[in-house]
């Protein structure tokens, strides 16, 4: 017996609740595991990559980005397929891209609800699974029209924590500009039960701990 | 939010309880922060699980769980339910799961999207739009507990995919009438009554003849109301039996008239009832009727409660807890006040804001319900409930549904006037104290002070009353009744003549 998520976040949702939007112009394929929890194993991609621009969030320099990928875990061990099995948001699509992330683990991200989305120019070309909820017809999302929905969803939870302090101080003392960002603390690296693959010298489950993840700034 | 592939129903082992049960919740709070998740959350957690099951009292059948500790154990033994997170369910997009036996189950939350690895948005607290809500999970999966497979109807708590309006607001009446079909009611909640002859500086546990009489009739599972009856020295006592049929008897505080006691065998009410009557001793009660909505009922009594005859209801008055009712003096016109916490399966923001209807012709017409305009976006988590004075001051109590882990359940209050045709508010009435359910408002002329009660978080869900005036910010210390283990939300209710103050609830 189980509650399942039938529905995915609408655009303005994604932007509000993701911990960072980035622009990624290149990637890094690290590693490919295995994951032994899905039901039939699957191929585990771990990307590094810096991001051409920081629209949401804390510039970190290289992030390190897991997803599952699309293909067998079979076809991931032939090295020419890799990437594109392991990239499996628009795997052969060269241009752009601009992902959306959350924090997976103290060292890794993951596209928050698979929101990763090819630039043509300076156009998002988000995917159909995305309800576009922006008010009006907005016509097509550039990256001038995300900044400034990111720029808005920061306005609008400082305005909520305005409302908050002004109505209920005590509270407003205790709380951070957006909870959801904020509250749930990555686990520790090693917290996956995805099972390290020897091919794996430097993937995520290698990788160094970090003291602390930095603080996101107040946007 | 867009639909998504369903990924299926996958079925599990199913529990049974014996009737009488009440299966011990233990939750593995480890396994919680091995997944990331702040030791901050572990207290709002907890009051979701609480919050959740709290709701399914209202179902009132008679297996009821409990909250007994934190574990670091990870099988239930007999009679436990364990409650814990791990990091996902395979590859699926399964947020939650429930492995149950004989007398044993393990609640699984599942911290992330199994299919893309993304970390569920769970929280612990009221959810907005896009976020899971904990408290809607435990629902869903503590109705696994109950033996209650998944519904066919999208409107029921038991509906297999997650739904802010059907899981957090729940249960509903598919879930309730699955439950009753297993369990039998739950009837041992008396209807018991403290009284205070003193302006509410002391109370004492006060013996009635319904109390004492030994009737499923005189049973319930929901929050009484109670109100005077104008000058008469009587009081009005509304109710609903653990079957939901609502019904009333006068009283004198410890007597009752059982002459010519009705029920409204046709109706089942989920919420409620609330009452009020104006010095004349004409009454209005409301109740919510059983529908997937949460449609208000309102009845009026013009012969001092010996019958009542419907009245008209505000538009798309529609709510998930006990409404307030409440009658003032506003320029020289009567005026009654109905509010409540408003209910929209289509409206998620405005799922939880306070709205009210005035009406000044005795409930036959009713202003267009409006938002209460507050100093901040309040939802409520429970129902509402009312208090005035005949000089339009109002007080309008409630459990706040907050947007953060700290806000959760604290209990405030609205000093409010009636403007027009709206119920509009002029101050904040603050307590540290919090309630799973709505606090019971009333107003003492004696002493010109609004007195407030409502059901504590101990485990002993005792119950406490502070005072105010009106457009004073703070309630009193509240003050713990002796002896007052509630199962349900308290009412109050001042007399017209002499200096009585009335509380009554259900408990065992």
């Amino acid at each position: 017996m189980a509650t399942y998520l039938t529905t995915t976040p609408t655009l303005l949702q994604r932007i509000r609740d993701c911990q960072a939007v980035v622009v990624l112009r290149e990637r890094t394929l690290e590693s490919v595991t295995t994951d032994h929890e899905a039901r039939e194993a699957r191929p585990l991609g771990t990307f590094r990559a810096t991001p051409a621009e920081v629209l949401k969030g804390y510039d970190e320099g290289a992030l390190t980005i897991r997803m599952p990928g699309a293909g067998s875990a079979e076809q991931a061990e032939q090295p020419e397929q890799a990437e594109q099995v392991a990239w499996r948001l628009a795997p052969q699509d060269e241009r752009a891209q601009v992902a959306f992330l959350v924090r997976e683990s103290r060292t890794s991200w993951v596209p928050y609800f698979s929101s990763v989305f090819p630039l043509d120019g300076e156009t998002v070309l988000l995917s159909e699974e995305v309800e576009d909820d922006r008010p009006g017809e907005a016509g097509a999302l550039d990256l001038a029209g995300l900044r400034a929905l990111i720029t808005r969803a920061a306005e609008e939870a400082r305005e909520q924590q305005t409302k908050l302090w002004e109505a209920e101080p005590e509270i407003a003392a205790r709380t951070r500009p957006h909870p959801v960002l904020e509250s749930p603390e990555a686990p520790a690296p090693g917290a996956t039960s995805a099972e390290p693959d020897t091919a794996d010298p430097g993937g995520a489950s290698a990788a160094p701990e970090l003291a602390e993840p930095p603080e996101l700034p107040e946007e | 939010m867009v639909p998504r592939r369903h990924q299926g129903d996958a079925m599990g082992d199913q529990a049974y309880w014996n009737a009488g049960d009440r299966p011990r919740i233990f939750i593995n709070w480890q396994s919680f922060t091995a997944q990331g998740i702040s030791n901050d959350w572990q207290g709002p957690v907890t009051d979701a699980v609480l919050n959740a099951y709290t709701r399914w009292q209202n179902a009132g059948v008679d297996c009821r769980f409990q909250f007994w500790n934190y574990t670091d154990r990870t099988e239930p033994q007999d009679g436990e339910i364990i409650v814990s997170m791990n990091e996902r369910h395979f590859d699926t997009s399964r947020v939650a799961s429930t492995f149950t036996s004989w007398r044993k189950a393990s609640l699984v939350i599942h911290r992330k999207n199994g299919a893309d690895l993304t970390p569920w948005p769970l929280v612990p607290f009221n959810a907005q739009p896009g976020q899971i809500d904990l408290q809607g999970i435990f629902q869903h999966e503590l109705g696994h507990c109950y033996w209650l497979d998944h519904s066919g109807s999208a409107d029921d708590v038991m509906f297999g995919s997650y739904s802010y309006h059907s899981n957090r607001f729940g249960p509903w009446e598919g879930d309730v009438a699955k439950a009753k079909a297993i369990y039998r009611d739950f009837d041992r909640n008396r209807l018991r009554e403290f009284r205070s002859v003193d302006g509410g500086a002391s109370w004492f546990a006060q013996g009635t003849q319904i109390t004492d009489y030994n009737n499923y009739q005189a049973r319930t599972c929901l929050t009484p109301g109670v109100t005077s009856i104008g000058g008469s020295g009587l009081y009005a006592l509304g109710w609903s039996h653990p079957n939901r049929i609502p019904t009333w008897l006068r009283t004198d505080g410890v007597n009752f008239l059982f002459n010519g006691w009705v029920y409204y065998g046709g109706e089942r009410s989920v919420h409620g009832p609330a009452l009020a009557d104006e010095p004349g001793g004409l009454m209005l009660m409301a109740w919510v009727h059983n529908d997937n909505n949460g449609t208000i009922r309102v009845v009026r009594s013009t012969n001092q409660g010996q019958s009542w005859a419907w009245a008209n209801t505000p538009a798309d008055a529609t709510t998930f807890g006990t409404p307030g009712l409440a009658s003032t003096v506003v320029n020289g016109r009567r005026a009654w006040v109905l509010a409540w916490a408003h209910f929209d399966r289509a409206d998620h923001p405005g799922t939880g804001r306070i709205r009210a209807s005035v009406s000044y012709d005795d409930g036959w017409t009713w202003s267009t319900p409006t938002v209460v305009p507050t100093s901040y976006d309040y939802k409520s988590l429970a129902g509402v409930s009312l208090g005035a004075a005949p000089d339009n001051r109002v007080v309008l109590g409630f459990s706040w549904a907050g947007p953060d882990i700290y806000s959760m359940n604290l209990v405030r209050s609205l000093d409010c006037e009636v403007s027009g045709d709206r119920l509009v508010q002029r101050g904040t009435g603050y307590s540290n104290d919090r309630t799973r359910t709505q606090p019971a408002v009333t107003y003492d002329p004696g002493r010109n002070l609004f007195h407030l009660s409502f059901r504590e978080q101990n485990f002993l869900t005792s119950l406490r009353v502070a005072q105010k005036e009106w457009l004073k910010t703070s309630w009193s210390a509240a003050q713990q009744l002796p002896n007052s283990t509630s199962s349900t939300a308290p009412a109050l209710a001042h007399s017209r003549v002499g200096n009585n103050l009335l509380l009554w609830y259900g408990g065992e």
